[in-house]
């Protein structure tokens, strides 16, 4: 990495730190899903100032230019946040669905109750 | 299982998968007389726990679905607010927590001394054993409230507490996780906290549900929810 590309790199990552902190301390953002993010702001960070790290990166996993392993990197966490998420909404659906029927027989139960004492 | 308000003291116990302890500590708790009602919180247990209270005769409100600690104890400090209540004991239902530190850990409450009261197995005389990086975590955690608040604290993560209405109502109205809310300690100065020793029982049934990695994960909870809250406005 250039110079340029590494102060552009530590104003991202500095900026994202700022705005997952912010979020949190608003309270519009939980603590457990604000750890993926602040790892991700950190993981940035650490490659825009460590000098031969994404090289170093980029030969291991055989990837002849060094941005491309960003690239390859930044897919494959982009996929495992997906699927945390589709796993997180999926179980948020569920809890749903569970509350809306334990309130229907909540409702009837109440009902009846009423119906026998009127 | 109904409750009718006698005392103007709950006990209330989160539970979670505590099958095999829970009616061991219920018994002990209606044999000692409190002059306290009591109240259980089944955090959407999978196992018989809601049967065994049930069994037991005492009021239960049972979560539909797991939701954490502090979900069930802010249910618990919900209900007492709206009933009326102007004390709670929080134990925990795994049989750690001895039902005869109950009085103990109330009374600086009942006096009036203290709005909250925290057990603490690190006071005193007790032979609190667990593993070193637990020991390590919760050191951290107790060192760093410490020095953000100027008053000694050495178990924040204690279950054990009792605490008035003032405290109480301050819980039922924000949410929590799984962990004890450190913005009580930070920007509340006003409420007067305070450690009481009490002494830890070894776990008779079930297992910690505390494994390294949880552990690990609990302690950047922690220490992140007390760094962000204070840059939170009150």
């Amino acid at each position: 990495m250039n110079l340029v590309s590494r102060i552009i790199s530590i104003i991202i990552s500095v900026s994202l730190l700022f705005f997952i902190f912010h979020l949190v301390r608003t309270k519009k953002l939980k603590e457990k899903y604000a750890l993926g993010w602040i790892l991700v702001g950190i993981g940035i960070f650490i490659l825009a100032v460590a000098r031969n790290l994404l090289s170093w990166i980029a030969y291991i996993l055989g990837i002849k230019v060094p941005i491309n392993a960003v690239f390859f990197l930044g897919i494959i966490f982009i996929v495992l946040i997906n699927i945390h998420f589709s796993l997180v909404i999926s179980n948020l659906a569920e809890q749903n669905k569970r509350i809306a029927q334990k309130l229907a027989l909540l409702e009837a139960e109440l009902e009846n109750l009423r119906a026998k004492i009127l | 299982m109904a409750i009718r308000k006698k005392n103007n003291t709950l006990i209330i116990i989160p539970v979670f998968n505590e099958e095999l302890s829970i009616g061991t500590l219920l018994e002990s708790l209606k044999a000692k007389e409190n002059e306290a009602d009591i109240m259980v919180v089944d955090d959407g247990s999978g196992d018989k726990t809601l049967d065994v209270v049930v069994s037991k005769g005492v009021f239960v409100v049972a979560h539909p679905f797991n939701m954490g600690i502090g979900t069930s104890f802010q249910t618990g400090c919900c209900f007492a607010l709206e009933s009326g209540y102007d004390y709670i004991v929080r134990i925990d239902g795994d049989g750690q927590h001895e039902p005869a530190s109950i009085n103990d850990v109330l009374s600086p409450v009942k006096s009036g001394k203290f709005d909250i009261a925290i057990g603490s197995r690190f006071l005193g005389a007790s032979k609190f054993k667990s593993s070193f990086m637990r020991i390590i975590g919760i050191t951290i955690i107790a060192r760093l409230l410490t020095f953000l608040t100027g008053k000694k604290v050495t178990d924040p993560t204690s279950g054990f507490c009792a605490m008035n209405k003032k405290a109480f109502s301050f819980f039922a109205r924000y949410c929590v996780d799984d962990y004890p809310e450190p913005e009580i300690l930070i920007h509340h100065r006003d409420f007067g906290i305070t450690e009481v020793p009490i002494n830890l029982m070894k776990r008779k049934e079930g297992s910690s549900s505390i494994t390294p990695l949880k552990s690990l994960y609990y302690m950047y909870k922690v220490i992140f929810s007390i760094i962000v809250s204070i840059f939170r406005k009150e």
